[in-house]
């Protein structure tokens, strides 16, 4: 699957929407160098919840990484697009 | 008081399973029943490989051997093992040996297995390889056992005493400071027969562990029914896998706090099917306040979520709500022959299956005239069934003397389908004038059901018509939508304020 690094962005804020139950409106103004924990506070929970709906909608694994491993959106996008 | 609940946990439970139930005084003696009966059954999945309860007794006679070579039959054993076969093994072998397991969280770093392993009296130390480095202190003053070592030789379960030390399981207790809650054979045995009764289909399930065993809930509920009732225990090593594994193990049975059964269900919902696969039935769910939503959501999908309410000291389960559907916001009957009373709204506990006191800390408050105070307020409906309404830690107590319980006032509000969780605090003016205020958090996939419309006023006027209808002392005088999640403790739970704004 051929996606650039945009499209990858924008499937990747719908997930991290339904993760983090209250992102709401906050969502657009989500960008690459947006803190996973930092900015969006997401807890051990939504990490977990963003991970497996990642890997289900874009049918890839998440092999030899944990959840500490990505501190950004733009590094979750990074692994993703190195995935495809 | 003693609940006298028997009669209708026979029925709940049904006469078939509930005639299988049978007691016995220690973890030793259930063991060498249960193995037995079940030989050839699928005891524990690990690791891709299947181990029969015959296979899963004669690796634990082996590694009794193992802890007597070594020296580590000792009094107390600490065990420093993530979730596994090997776990289930050691622990069973060491309690099976007439010694005390105490659990300690993987996670700890070298000084903490050193400091737990002190507190907690243990002589000897059982780690496994990926554990190993966090016991390199530890091994200067303990004998440090790898778990995968083996015997040729084995040796026979030890003739043990209900009131010998079975387990010492890491609590924050009712102060929040870390320490251990020692639990006898009996304690831990009737712990186990609470967790198997209420529930219909107790035996011979496909249980699916995600807990840690380091806690009650996994340990108790999760683990040792799976092996008293016959059952399969599937050990899902990296919960990233866990929907993974349950597609290919179809778990009828799973052991969850509310955390991860709502995770679950947001993603069933987003993709279309039960995450955990079709054959769950059962979700037993606890260690936290369990929303309402959660068991009509899971009932839809054809899966009963039962709530229930217990304590490390208590060996886990001390209710159970198999009263779901009709009373999804209580924890259920006290489970049977429990002895229990209130004070001043606060749940106070005697039974067998409480334990017999901290370890490594003295709590003087903990108990009164043999009670356990468990620091809960509670209130019973007409029909025995209990309703957490708060910890007496939280309460607020008011500048008008009244004192209000944060618990009790979030329920309320966590009713709404589209409130995911929420925080009642006490706030202040720039005056120093201080009243309530309440911050929740919005569950997006029930929002975005709203529709076009302005769903901030729309919740604020939701929020508001349950806030006119408490007592005036106990309302809220402001509302904050939050547009993230509360921080959370590492079990899940929500950090609460530590203090009042």
């Amino acid at each position: 699957m051929q996606m650039t690094r945009n499209e990858i962005l924008e499937k990747l804020k719908e997930i991290l929407l339904s993760a983090d139950e209250a992102a709401g409106d906050s969502i657009h103004l989500v960008t690459e160098r947006t803190g996973l924990q930092s900015d969006l506070g997401l807890s051990s929970v939504n990490m977990l919840y963003m991970i497996i709906a990642t890997e289900e909608v874009f049918g890839i694994r998440f092999d030899e990484v944990g959840t500490n491993d990505f501190k950004t959106v733009g590094d979750v996008v990074s692994y993703i697009e190195g995935k495809l | 008081m003693i609940a006298d609940t028997l009669d209708l946990y026979r029925k709940y439970t049904g006469e078939e399973s509930f005639a299988r139930i049978k007691r016995y005084d220690t973890l030793a003696q259930m063991w060498e029943d249960r193995s037995a009966q079940y030989a050839d059954l699928i005891a524990v999945e690990d690791d891709g490989k299947r181990y029969t309860f015959a296979q899963l007794a004669e690796d634990v006679a082996g590694f009794r051997a193992v802890l007597k070579r070594r020296g580590a039959d000792k009094q107390r054993v600490a065990l420093l093992v993530p979730n596994s076969y090997d776990f289930v093994k050691a622990f069973l072998a060491v309690t099976t040996l007439g010694c005390t397991a105490a659990v300690l969280p993987v996670h700890l770093g070298e000084q903490a297995v050193l400091g737990c392993a002190k507190m907690f009296g243990a002589q000897a130390l059982i780690v496994s390889s990926a554990t190993e480095g966090a016991a390199a202190l530890a091994k200067q003053v303990l004998t440090v056992v790898n778990v995968e070592e083996t015997a040729v030789e084995s040796v026979s379960a030890a003739d043990c005493k209900g009131s010998d030390g079975c387990a010492i399981v890491m609590t924050g207790g009712t102060t929040g400071r870390p320490k251990g809650a020692l639990l006898s054979n009996t304690a831990v045995m009737q712990g186990i027969i609470n967790s198997c009764l209420g529930v219909p289909g107790t035996f011979e399930q496909r249980y699916m562990l995600v807990l840690p065993l380091s806690h009650v809930f996994g340990l108790i509920r999760n683990m040792l029914a799976a092996l008293y009732s016959g059952s399969t225990l599937f050990i899902c090593r990296d919960n990233r896998n866990m929907f993974r594994d349950a597609a290919a193990y179809r778990p009828t049975i799973m052991v969850l706090v509310p955390a991860l059964a709502d995770m679950a269900l947001t993603l069933s919902k987003k993709f279309g099917r039960n995450m955990f696969g079709d054959a769950l039935k059962t979700i037993i769910c606890g260690a936290a306040n369990v929303p309402p939503y959660l068991i009509e959501e899971y009932n839809k999908m054809g899966v009963s979520l039962y709530p229930g309410y217990g304590l490390t000291e208590s060996a886990n389960l001390v209710s159970g709500n198999p009263e779901n559907l009709k009373k999804p916001s209580s924890v259920g009957l006290i489970f049977p022959e429990m002895e229990y009373k209130t004070v001043n709204g606060e749940l106070w506990l005697k039974g067998k299956n409480m334990m017999d006191g901290y370890v490594g800390a003295v709590e003087e408050d903990a108990y009164e005239d043999g009670w356990f105070k468990t620091g809960d307020l509670v209130r019973f409906d007409e029909d025995g069934f209990l309703y957490i309404t708060g910890r007496i830690k939280e309460v607020i107590v008011l500048p008008n003397g009244e004192n209000v319980s944060p618990a009790e006032l979030e329920a309320q509000f966590n009713t709404l389908p589209f409130i995911q969780d929420s925080q009642v605090f006490e706030d202040a003016d720039e005056n120093g004038r201080r009243f309530l205020s309440l911050e929740v958090v919005p569950r997006a996939t029930e929002v975005a059901r709203l529709g076009d419309i302005d769903t901030d006023a729309f919740i604020r006027d939701e929020l508001q018509k349950i806030n006119a209808k408490l007592p005036s002392f106990a309302r809220v005088s402001k509302i904050f939508i939050r547009t993230s999640d509360f921080e959370r403790t590492p079990s899940m739970k929500i950090v609460r304020y530590k203090k009042c704004k």
